[in-house]
């Protein structure tokens, strides 16, 4: 497939973006990896993604700060994000709640843990 | 007679006299002084601390008045029996008048001093005693670690005790006499004082609050028991309240809540991991499985997604616990309940199961946490299915009722009986027998859906019969922004 669409996947667990890039790839996808947010800003900058799926909590740089980042730059900001939210956490595709005063910056929000087959519609549905 | 004796002091200038009190008192067990004189009867009182004097109302250089007058005012406890030669009513009333306690005509017999002696020792022996309950009571008050505070009748303070001047930051000397308010930043104490004096003593009821005091970087968090003051004859005298530091005990909740949440937390986040790669490998994306394989691993997912569920269950707990469910806003219920049946509708197919979504007329706002309405909806609906057996239905209703909306979730499932009705709502209790040996819980469920009910003003309740079905009904004040301070 010449024209695969490319999906960038940040999480700082490495075993979670496998898993993920494993689903994407089975349906078609190519593939990128990054494991924080610093990472994730450079391997942009080299190679525009499709798409981003972007873990929230990571060391150096967390998602919701890349999240800022590119949706204020106008060269990145209409790259789609979906951002993977803690287990537990407040923010979820269903309830887009505030939680602590957060601007929710990225176009849609799974928790963990990640349903593998939403995540995969999810990224079908905000690729244009 | 009495096991201690007493010190009876008899001052008179006739030595016969005194040496006639001797011989009549002495043997009863009494220590008895002598004085010749008032002057050398005052300085004998200060020496000798006797329990009882006896004076002669007719004595050169300061005559018996004078005397009683003087140490009157020196020991105003001290008691006073006068003797006096001319047995007059008047004289025996002016004695009385100045503090004396009772008197003896002379001439008397021994019998007579006697009786007068022990009669006015039985009067001594109750107020000292109750001198003793007095002071004791005072120490025991003042040595106490929580605060006390009485007010009487009118609300002004009657007492403060060291612990409380020290929790409260007062440094005058004196808060007897002043309103609470300006003793006390404790607006709701007060109130809660003023309550129980203006009630009467029938309404009168104890109350309890807790206040904040310290400042922002230290808070002291106190609990407050207010309590009517009731006399021996059964009027209301004035109030009381009780102050009790519970400031180690919040932040050792505080700091449970916080351990809690992060071990809960570290357990979860690998486990999200080795859900989804079980779940891919589930999917096939890995290569085919066989039917053993696959069965395993779907139990294997089973029993990783409930100890996920379980450590959210513990960071939605530790949440409520720390009074951070979240914003309140005005909430419309029939997203929330539809989300919540639609989550659930794949899982009651899969078991053939009804469900139904009933709302029966358009439903008023209420105020309150979306996410956290949403995931009691999803916990009662989710728990519906999963103790349904296959082909059974759930039905989930809300309608608006007198003052707020009533929501439903009835199933044809296994019920409970009563005993499993009344603890359904602990911690950790969960129903077991044959019908639940394979349903992965928490026993968490149920206690935090409790809680955010609570929290949100409303009331949960349960009606069941085993075999025939649970209905689970949610009662939710409506939403007004006012409604809404706590």
């Amino acid at each position: 497939m010449a024209d695969a669409k490319y999906v960038l996947v940040v999480d700082d667990d490495p075993d979670l973006v496998e898993t993920v890039s494993m689903n994407l790839e089975a349906k078609g996808y190519e593939v990128g990896k990054a494991y924080d947010g610093l990472e994730a800003q450079d391997s942009i900058k080299s190679r525009r993604p499709d798409a981003i799926v972007l873990d929230v909590m990571m060391p150096r740089k967390n998602g919701y700060e890349l999240c800022e980042d590119l949706k204020n730059d106008p060269q990145y900001k209409d790259i789609p994000i979906l951002m993977l939210t803690a287990v537990g956490s407040a923010v979820s595709s269903t309830t887009y709640t505030h939680q602590d005063g957060m601007q929710l910056l990225a176009d849609d929000y799974l928790p963990k843990p990640v349903d593998m087959d939403k995540l995969v519609n999810l990224v079908g549905e905000l690729i244009p | 007679m009495s096991d201690t004796p007493y010190r009876i002091l008899v001052v008179d200038d006739e030595e016969r006299l005194r040496q006639v009190c001797r011989r009549v008192l002495e043997p009863l067990g009494h220590l008895v002084t002598e004085a010749p004189d008032g002057r050398a009867g005052l300085e004998a009182i200060g020496k000798d601390l006797p329990d009882l004097v006896l004076v002669d109302l007719m004595m050169p250089l300061m005559d018996g008045m004078e005397f009683l007058a003087a140490a009157r005012e020196l020991h105003p406890d001290l008691t006073f029996v006068v003797i006096t030669g001319y047995a007059t009513l008047e004289k025996a009333v002016e004695a009385m008048k100045q503090g004396a306690d009772d008197f003896l005509a002379k001439p008397f017999k021994p019998q007579e001093l006697r009786l007068v002696v022990e009669r006015v020792l039985k009067r001594v022996r109750t107020v000292q005693d109750m001198a003793i309950e007095k002071s004791r009571t005072r120490v025991l008050v003042n040595a106490m670690t929580n605060g006390v505070l009485v007010v009487d009748a009118d609300g002004l303070v009657a007492l403060m005790n060291p612990a409380l001047a020290k929790l409260t930051g007062w440094e005058k000397t004196d808060a007897k006499g002043l309103p609470v308010a300006q003793v006390m930043p404790c607006p709701e104490v007060a109130h809660s004082l003023e309550l129980i004096l203006s009630s009467g003593v029938e309404q009168a009821r104890p109350a309890d609050c807790q206040i904040t005091l310290g400042s922002e970087e230290e808070p002291v968090h106190l609990q407050v028991h207010c309590a009517p003051f009731v006399d021996g004859r059964g009027h209301l005298v004035g109030a009381l309240a009780v102050f009790d530091d519970i400031t180690a005990l919040k932040r050792l909740d505080q700091l449970k809540s916080e351990v809690v949440s992060m071990v809960a937390h570290e357990i979860a986040s690998p486990l999200s991991s080795v859900l989804s790669q079980l779940q891919t490998i589930l999917k096939g994306v890995a290569g085919e499985l066989t039917d053993k394989q696959r069965h395993l691993i779907e139990r294997g997912a089973a029993r990783v997604e409930g100890i996920i569920t379980l450590s959210k269950d513990l960071l939605d707990l530790a949440r409520i616990e720390a009074g951070t469910l979240g914003d309140m806003e005005m909430i419309a219920l029939e997203p929330l309940l539809k989300e919540a049946v639609d989550v659930m509708a794949a899982k009651a197919e899969s078991k053939g199961q009804e469900l139904e979504l009933r709302l029966e007329a358009s439903l008023p706002p209420v105020y309150g946490v979306g996410r956290a309405l949403l995931e009691v909806f999803t916990n009662l609906v989710s728990n519906a299915v999963k103790y349904t057996p296959d082909g059974g239905s759930v039905t989930v209703g809300a309608r608006p009722m007198a003052g707020g909306v009533k929501i439903y979730v009835a199933d044809t499932g296994f019920g409970l009986s009563p005993e499993d009705q009344e603890r359904v709502f602990q911690r950790f209790y969960r129903v077991k027998d044959e019908n639940t040996r394979h349903i992965v819980g928490t026993g968490l469920g149920l206690p935090i859906v409790k809680k955010v009910v609570e929290e949100h003003g409303g009331t949960i309740e349960l009606e069941s019969q085993p075999g025939q079905g649970s209905t689970f009904t949610i009662k939710l004040p409506l939403g007004t922004e006012k409604a809404a301070g706590s």
